[in-house]
């Protein structure tokens, strides 16, 4: 579903990410982690379409990122860990507006369930600047969720949201992997990480330094056996 | 403080000569610096420039100093003006809890705005350019520079004294009732006599702009004008001086009025903390609201949110776009009352002038033309809910399932066609008057034929036009990111230059570009009159759009090529 082979990003002279190769099949939920500056956002953004790859390809449910970057947007969806809505846009219309961009038939009718779903639905006539932190990270994944993307990606997807948000997302996160969405995550909260994703991405100063799941780490590096995921992030990116 | 100044501009400077590893913007810079060359040095000895002439008619300093103490109006009675103080998160969390004394930010806040009005010195000297031959360039430059940091005190002492006087009851509005009362006092002064001197320049009007300049010098040389305005004499003097001698005898009192206003800026530092934060809390809000515009009224007092147009549910997802951008000019940028407000202001303004002078119904069609094809020309400037709005946030704009073609066209396409209700009714007004005024029909009829096609070749031409000058200015700013204001942030008076260097770029574009469209609309205008009589105007009308679509289009998509090649690290200001 999400293909990336051999995806390289410089700025200028400074390579953020090199060489990375990586997949995530439907149903899959892969955790991207990594110390700060490792290039986990240079990735995901590339990933979304908002950077340009210097090199490598990104395929999204078969279609060249690059090439055709207008049909591959179409079936992915990113969600930032900053959420940037329109001001002048209430929750209704900004899944409105989604599905005119993505070309939602149906928009109306998923709009109720959706924010029943995300508990949005006593504000869907509220604008941006009347919701909480938590509300608007809701109302971001809301739009993101709209169009049943073939591959989301989600970075810091629990940043301000209460301990009932939270385990809502994590339900909603699972919930769409199992209907057959590729996940990539993005999180420093590692027992995130470790309850949701099937898989790992471990970068540190631009590369992959493990990847697969758990068990497939540790059987690479048999020093790191019984070790919790924080000591196996620490022994990795250290 | 110093040590942040000098640092932050050193390490600004440095980025942007950074960018100039792009070819366009070097390019630019260097045609850039061309063009100051040019003005700078061979165009200033010109005596024949406009400036020149204008700066050798007594009235002209006088008027001048009229029309900015009406403008510094506005900073007095308006609510008070926050974005003056406003500082950047960074100050806020890490200056106003260190150990700093208010002076020392009041300092740096007047430092950090330097280098604004430095930059707009200079593009004022070279517009300016040509008095020189009475005066030399860094003379002018220096008498600039008294000028607009002058008005960025004022602007900024203005908004403290209102704020001194709204949160501090008792010593706070004691504080603000002398400075309240002069102002006060030099307006109605100068608004007074120009009001009495209606009759006088209703008819000077109809002789033109030369005489109207007169009548307007006439009334401003009273005693009582002059001394009301002697403070903004003493600032515009040094501009307009005629020699080298007549210079340094006026930069002394300009110089006195500066150092005044900056004790005055110093002493009135009591709330400015408080206010400042605030002032720097709102402006985030703002920026949270993807740079909010100063009419925020989102929801009525009611509670309903402000309705809009429908989505259509219809036609290329790119609609989308446009239909947020109309919605965020609707609901944010006030536009509906923005309308309704200009059009009671100019019927208020219209129906005094004809009660008070008889002014007559011709003069009333100049005045109402005039006035909208201004709006159709400076509008691009003020309605900017367009790339100027998304740059902002480029990582969710390049999110969107669209073509940067498709981007850029909606952008363009969305706002162009939302100004041009506003110009198209402007302009309607003079068809609505030739039809139904009888003292004026006779003469319209005889010189247009007939009033109803012009109405409908206006319905062609102004969106077309407002096409052409929203494309220019969405292209600078997709082009030059770093060196174009985004967002819709008000500015201060010094900011200025940039405002008429953009808008000269635009105006010089799209003159450019209209060359063509005109002649085929004009000659094919010609070649129907013998069978479309007269509706021979749209013909050409349609024509020159045609043209002017064959012009436009092509520039949207290499537009739109170059938005899918810029990256967020390329527009600074990013909102995330």
């Amino acid at each position: 579903m999400i293909d990336v082979v051999n995806y390289s990003k410089l700025y200028g002279e400074f390579r953020a990410v090199q060489d990375l190769s990586f997949t995530v099949s439907p149903g899959d939920v892969l955790g991207l982690v990594g110390p700060n500056g490792a290039g986990k956002t240079s990735t995901l953004r590339a990933l979304a379409g908002i950077l340009q790859p210097s090199g490598g390809t990104i395929h999204i449910d078969g279609i060249d990122l690059v090439q055709e970057p207008v049909r591959a947007k179409r079936r992915l969806a990113f969600i930032p860990d900053e959420p940037q809505l329109f001001e002048y846009l209430t929750v209704v219309e900004h899944l409105r507006f989604m599905g005119k961009l993505y070309g939602v038939r149906d928009t109306e009718a998923r709009i109720g369930p959706l924010l029943v779903e995300l508990e949005l639905d006593q504000k869907r006539d509220a604008l941006p600047s009347e919701l909480s932190r938590g509300m608007k990270q809701k109302l971001a994944i809301a739009c993101g969720l709209l169009h049943d993307p073939a591959a989301l990606m989600l970075d810091e997807p629990l940043t301000g949201l209460d301990p009932v948000g939270i385990r809502r997302m994590k339900e909603t996160i699972a919930a769409r992997a199992r209907a057959g969405t590729a996940v990539i995550l993005s999180s420093h909260l590692l027992h995130l990480v470790e309850e949701l994703c099937t898989r790992l991405l471990v970068i540190r100063r631009g590369q992959r330094v493990a990847y697969g799941s758990v068990d497939e780490i540790v059987r690479d590096r048999p020093e790191l056996a019984g070790a919790s995921l924080e000591d196996l992030f620490i022994a990795l990116t250290s | 403080m110093w040590y942040l100044t000098i640092t932050s501009a050193r390490n600004r400077l440095k980025s942007q000569a950074a960018r100039l590893r792009q070819p366009r913007y070097l390019v630019a810079l260097v045609l850039g610096i061309a063009y100051l060359y040019w003005a700078l040095g061979a165009g200033m000895r010109d005596e024949e420039m406009p400036f020149s002439q204008l700066a050798a008619k007594p009235q002209v300093p006088l008027i001048v100093s009229a029309v900015l103490l009406l403008t510094s109006a506005r900073w007095w009675l308006a609510r008070a003006d926050r974005t003056a103080l406003a500082f950047t998160p960074a100050e806020v969390h890490l200056l106003f809890p260190a150990p700093v004394s208010r002076r020392a930010l009041v300092h740096t806040k007047l430092l950090r705005g330097q280098a604004a009005i430095l930059l707009n010195v200079v593009i004022w000297v070279v517009l300016l350019r040509g008095g020189a031959a009475t005066i030399d360039g860094w003379q002018r430059g220096l008498a600039l520079w008294v000028l607009f940091s002058t008005f960025t005190l004022h602007r900024l002492a203005a908004a403290l004294v209102r704020l001194n006087a709204s949160q501090h009851a008792g010593a706070g509005r004691r504080r603000a009732i002398v400075p309240l009362v002069i102002f006060a006092a030099m307006l109605t002064t100068v608004g007074g006599l120009l009001w009495q001197a209606r009759p006088a320049l209703s008819l000077a009007w109809s002789f033109g702009a030369g005489d109207v300049a007169r009548v307007l010098g006439e009334t401003l040389q009273h005693p009582a004008a002059r001394v009301a305005l002697a403070p903004v004499q003493a600032l515009v003097g040094p501009v307009f001086a005629t020699s080298p001698t007549d210079w340094l005898q006026r930069i002394g009192p300009a110089l006195l009025v500066l150092a005044l206003h900056y004790l005055w800026v110093v002493r009135t530092d009591a709330a400015f903390e408080e206010a400042a934060v605030e002032a720097s809390q709102e402006r985030l809000k703002a920026l949270a609201r993807m740079q909010g515009t100063s009419l925020d009224a989102k929801r009525s007092k009611k509670g309903g949110v402000a309705r809009t147009l429908p989505l259509p549910t219809f036609g290329h997802p790119a609609v989308a776009v446009a239909w947020k951008n109309a919605t965020a000019a609707i609901r944010g940028g006030g536009w509906l009352k923005q309308i309704g407000l200009f059009f009671v202001l100019f019927a208020g303004t219209i129906g005094l002038l004809r009660w008070s002078t008889g002014m007559p119904t011709g003069a009333l069609i100049g005045l109402t033309s005039v006035w909208g094809i201004m709006l159709m020309l400076l509008g691009p400037q003020w309605t900017r809910f367009d790339l100027r709005l998304d740059l902002r946030d480029l990582t969710s704009l390049r999110t969107l399932p669209l073509s940067g073609r498709a981007i850029v066209t909606a952008e363009v396409v969305g706002v162009s066609l939302l100004h041009a209700i506003t110009v198209f009714a402007f302009l309607a007004v003079p068809v609505l008057f030739a039809t139904f005024d009888a003292t004026v029909r006779a003469d319209v009829l005889e010189l247009t034929g007939a009033p109803w096609p012009w109405l409908v070749a206006l319905l062609l031409l102004v969106p077309a036009i407002n096409l052409l000058t929203f494309t220019v200015q969405n292209g600078l700013a997709l082009l030059y990111p770093a060196w174009v204001q985004l967002g819709t942030d008000r500015r201060g008076f010094e900011a200025m230059g940039q405002t008429m260097l953009t808008m000269g770029i635009t105006l010089v574009g799209g003159a450019v570009a209209l060359v063509f469209p005109l002649v085929l609309g004009a000659a094919l205008w010609f070649i129907a009159r013998p069978w479309a009589g007269g509706w021979a105007p749209v013909v050409g009308a349609a024509a020159g759009v045609t043209m002017l679509l064959v012009e436009v289009i092509p520039v949207w998509m290499a537009l739109g090529s170059v938005l899918d090649r810029t990256e967020p690290g390329d527009v600074p200001g990013q909102l995330a």
